[in-house]
């Protein structure tokens, strides 16, 4: 019965940590647009250059935070949850 | 090889002197709560070092994407964002995984490049301030 636990609070740390890198996708998509309208504003302008390149990639890391916090939250279910959550099964009983 | 834009150098080494800056703080919160060893030194440099890099690496593929056409730029930005994920989760497993680093201290480090970007604005404000005093 605890193996069976066991398992299952494993699998569902693995699932957790699966859907919460679909997160990861939203930034890629953003980033792209975002670099996309910089482009055609670069050439509509091309002496603003270094002014657009500069505030796109202060907004490009902005935006990349969205899916740091997706990653942290799988690191976080794949190696440190299960061992907390077994503790406290395994102390409960 | 291609040459470096020197924005991306400025914006390379604000960002790597804030994570410094940070790294020191985050020591100290680690010293004063007591849980401060040699793995939190480890992991911080880890996670620093793997926040700067990925930041540098962004800001190469923003200063190629934008010498390209739209369509291009955009393929080029979600393909180098999915590799640079790809980098940050395999740097963070490895100091998840492994005793020699703090799992804390190797997630918390990478957030520091996005603590120094809400920093910004105030600096480039002063910057400003600076130049109008001077004109």
């Amino acid at each position: 019965m605890l193996e069976l636990a066991i398992g299952i609070i494993l699998g569902c740390c693995a699932l957790g940590a699966g859907i919460a890198m679909i997160a990861g996708i939203g930034p890629g998509i953003g980033e792209g647009n975002a670099v996309a309208k910089a482009c055609e504003a670069i050439g509509r302008q091309p002496e603003s250059k270094s002014a657009v390149t500069s505030t796109m990639i202060m907004g490009c890391a902005i935006a990349e935070t969205t899916g740091l916090y997706a990653l942290v939250v799988a690191i976080l279910l794949i190696f440190v949850a299960p061992g907390i959550m077994v503790d406290v099964l395994v102390s409960a009983i | 090889m291609k040459k470096i834009e020197p924005v991306i150098k400025k914006e390379t080494v604000y960002i790597a002197l804030w994570t410094l800056v940070l790294s020191v703080l985050m020591q100290a919160v680690f010293l004063v709560v007591g849980k401060w060893d040699f793995k939190v030194i480890t992991g911080n440099l880890l996670g620093g070092g793997a926040a700067v890099l990925n930041f540098f690496l962004m800001c190469l593929g923003v200063q190629s994407a934008v010498e390209k056409d739209e369509r291009d730029a955009k393929s080029m930005i979600r393909m180098s964002q999915s590799l640079r994920m790809f980098l940050l989760l395999a740097i963070a497993a490895f100091g998840a995984a492994f005793p020699f680093f703090n799992t804390w201290a190797v997630l918390i480090s990478l957030f520091f490049p996005r603590i120094a970007i809400i920093f910004r604005p105030r600096f480039n404000k002063d910057e400003g301030e600076n130049q109008n005093e001077g004109e």
